[in-house]
């Protein structure tokens, strides 16, 4: 039997203002190496939330993020950018590329924060820039890129240092339907081809046929047979 | 359950730690080197006001530490006490009063003094007559040292003999040239052989700040005594009287008998205290009371006001640069390696601003000293001293955005939530009757239900 590489156990996440809200309630998970697993349900009902707590962006009130054996929601904030550095890409809603920075470094920043040299920082990126068809945009700023094509350079960027898990947060969120359809071929791609563990927060049904778990949350929990409360 | 993340490989040993963090460091700041400078490089707007507001700081503490120190360095002098030096030999004729000993003790302090404050202060003593005198070697030696002012570039200017601007000064058959006093009188000029036996006089002018010596005096029995040349300062306001005061108090006191007791250093080390006019105390304490002090409180207000703004910008600029750090946090960057890209952006912003404020300083300085006659100096002291305070405004500013990137989270970075470290929101929540206990929660472990599809 296929153990799970990543779990959420006894996962709680809440907030305050004014009053306690409750984002992730209780919440089980366990993700499989080579799922490729969408996570939906209305607004408001955690899985941003519940992305952020995997991705060890947040962290949970109670209970631990577990990967492969070793839990890692309680190591301190550099304990986690260097876990997330190996082995967790991000892909945000608003990309979040560094605006000063054209396609090609923006994708050649994680791997220069990993101590490579600039010159083979640069000829990864390109690779990887290659790899999500953006090689001819390579120099361009991403204010000189259309929405879909900084969503790649996103992408690109989280595959830099060769993550085993992809996760990514309303991807399409700002995107028209068919480069919404192009991203998650992409994102398909990436599971099938480079074996990554995909992760999307979105509410696209657009994912769902390349999928093999559609996660539904209601109030900070999984729906009956997707998780426990 | 063991923990994931941490620095894998690291060595037990202090040096070999030492070494290792040296190299960590060194590979970080390669990477992350062009990294820092493209930042510094895009940001450059905002960049450059910032480091006009360090130079602008710089310039502010410089110019005050300046003007701090000159008021400093001249009232001191006012009020140090002075010891003749070494080399000095008075002899003190007898019968000379006590305050005719304090007028030859002030004499060296007026002409120690800068020229600046030798009028005010020469003025507040009123009309004193000095008596200086000097065994010919020693006193001429020390000529050069006691002659004050420059060569008479214009006629009816000042007159000094050529020769007693040069060490070892007149002997008796040197050739003296006398410059013309332009007084009623006196020959317009002289020029001669200086005698076995004679007497230059000299005299102080208030309103001048330099004096000169206008005759020789040769012959007459009272001088038979005295060395074979003899400097004889008298100071006066009035020029015309001199010579007549000066002659009459050869002629009056001064007789064989009269020289006693000569001075020399450390054998009588009282005579060798320089007197400093109660006047010239007050003077400079006044001085540092009106001046010095609240300059200083004054430079230290504004350097506080200054340093705390210019921190204040740099935190908020820092702290408003969150949405960044996420960006690199999520990237994998550590707190650490965002205070190293930080440090090195300030340092191009540090460096850049200290040039630009050190060039400006020094500008400053040159015209107002030109204009004013002021001989204004920026000392490294005072360089390094606005170096260091801005450097350690700068290196602050710059833990508080480090702090924050070590304890907040991505997501509170990104704003999607408050920031409430040290388990806050967790006290919180439970406060609020979040706790485990009502949460019926299942125990760890269990594999029941885990949402595989």
């Amino acid at each position: 039997m296929v153990s799970p590489n990543l779990r959420a156990v006894n996962l709680t996440k809440t907030y305050h203002v004014n009053e306690l809200v409750w984002a992730v309630r209780n919440l089980y998970l366990d993700i499989f190496p080579g799922d490729f697993a969408v996570v939906t349900g209305p607004s408001g009902s955690g899985k941003s939330t519940l992305l952020h707590l995997l991705a060890g962006l947040d962290r949970p009130i109670y209970g631990e993020v577990v990967l492969e054996g070793s839990r890692y929601s309680r190591l301190d904030e550099d304990g986690l950018a260097r876990l997330r550095r190996r082995r967790i890409g991000f892909v945000y809603q608003f990309f979040n590329l560094v605006s000063y920075l054209s396609a090609l470094d923006n994708v050649a920043l994680p791997l220069q924060f990993a101590g490579q040299p600039q010159h083979q920082a640069r000829s990864k990126a390109s690779e990887l820039l290659a790899l999500v068809d953006l090689s001819p945009r390579r120099r361009h700023l991403p204010s000189q890129l259309s929405g879909g094509e900084q969503q790649r350079v996103a992408i690109a960027r989280a595959l830099a240092n060769d993550p085993d898990f992809l996760m990514a947060d309303e991807p399409t969120g700002n995107l028209d339907s068919v480069r919404t359809k192009e991203i998650a071929e992409l994102f398909a791609r990436l599971n099938r081809e480079m074996h990554k563990t995909v992760i999307v927060v979105s509410h696209s049904t657009e994912f769902h046929p390349y999928s093999n778990r559609v996660l539904t949350m209601v109030d900070g929990r999984l729906a009956d047979g997707e998780g426990r409360s | 359950m063991t923990q994931v993340g941490g620095t894998p490989g690291r060595p037990e040993g202090g040096p070999l730690r030492i070494a290792a963090k040296a190299r960590s460091l060194l590979v970080n700041v390669r990477a992350l080197c062009p990294v820092a400078l493209r930042v510094a490089l895009t940001n450059r707007r905002r960049d450059a006001l910032m480091a006009a507001i360090v130079a602008l700081s710089l310039v502010f503490y410089c110019l005050y530490a300046v003007f701090l120190d000159v008021t400093y360095r001249e009232s001191g002098r006012l009020i140090a006490e002075m010891r003749l030096p070494s080399d000095i030999v008075v002899h003190m004729p007898a019968g000379i009063g006590a305050e005719d000993l304090k007028a030859v003790r002030s004499l060296y302090y007026l002409r120690r003094s800068e020229p600046a404050f030798l009028t005010p202060a020469a003025t507040s003593l009123g009309i004193v007559d000095v008596l200086w005198l000097a065994e010919d070697s020693q006193a001429l030696t020390g000529l050069g040292d006691i002659v004050e002012g420059r060569l008479p570039s214009a006629a009816g200017e000042c007159m000094l003999p050529v020769t007693l601007m040069t060490k070892p000064g007149p002997r008796p058959g040197d050739h003296v040239v006398l410059g013309s006093l332009n007084v009623p009188g006196m020959p317009a000029a002289a020029a001669g052989t200086l005698p076995s036996r004679a007497v230059l006089t000299g005299y102080f002018e208030p309103g001048d700040a330099w004096f000169g010596i206008p005759v020789v005096l040769a012959g007459g029995p009272a001088l038979a005594s005295l060395p074979a040349v003899t400097l004889l300062f008298a100071w006066c306001d009035h020029p015309e009287t001199f010579l007549k005061r000066a002659v009459s108090w050869i002629d009056n006191r001064l007789t064989p008998e009269a020289i006693t007791t000569p001075y020399v250093a450390g054998r009588n080390p009282a005579l060798a205290q320089v007197m400093v006019s109660t006047t010239a105390k007050d003077l400079g304490r006044g001085l540092q009371r009106a001046v010095y002090f609240p300059t200083g409180e004054a430079m230290f207000l504004l350097y506080i006001f200054f340093g705390v703004g210019l921190f204040t910008l740099m935190l908020l600029t820092f702290l408003d640069r969150r949405r960044e750090y996420a960006v690199m946090k999520t990237l994998g960057l550590t707190s650490s390696q965002i205070g190293l890209v930080l440090y090195m952006e300030v340092a191009a912003i540090g460096a850049a601003g200290l040039m630009l404020g050190a060039g400006a300083t020094l500008g400053i300085l040159e015209i107002v000293g030109r204009a004013g006659g002021l001989a204004l100096r920026l000392s490294p002291w005072i360089l390094g001293s606005a170096a260091a305070l801005g450097i350690v405004a700068l290196v602050v500013s710059v833990w508080f955005p480090i702090g924050l990137a070590r304890l907040a989270t991505v997501a509170n970075l990104l704003g999607g939530q408050a920031f409430r470290p040290f388990g806050y929101e967790r006290r919180w929540s439970e406060r609020h009757g979040a706790t485990a206990a009502n949460w019926s929660a299942p125990g760890p472990g269990s594999a029941a239900g885990t949402g595989r599809g």
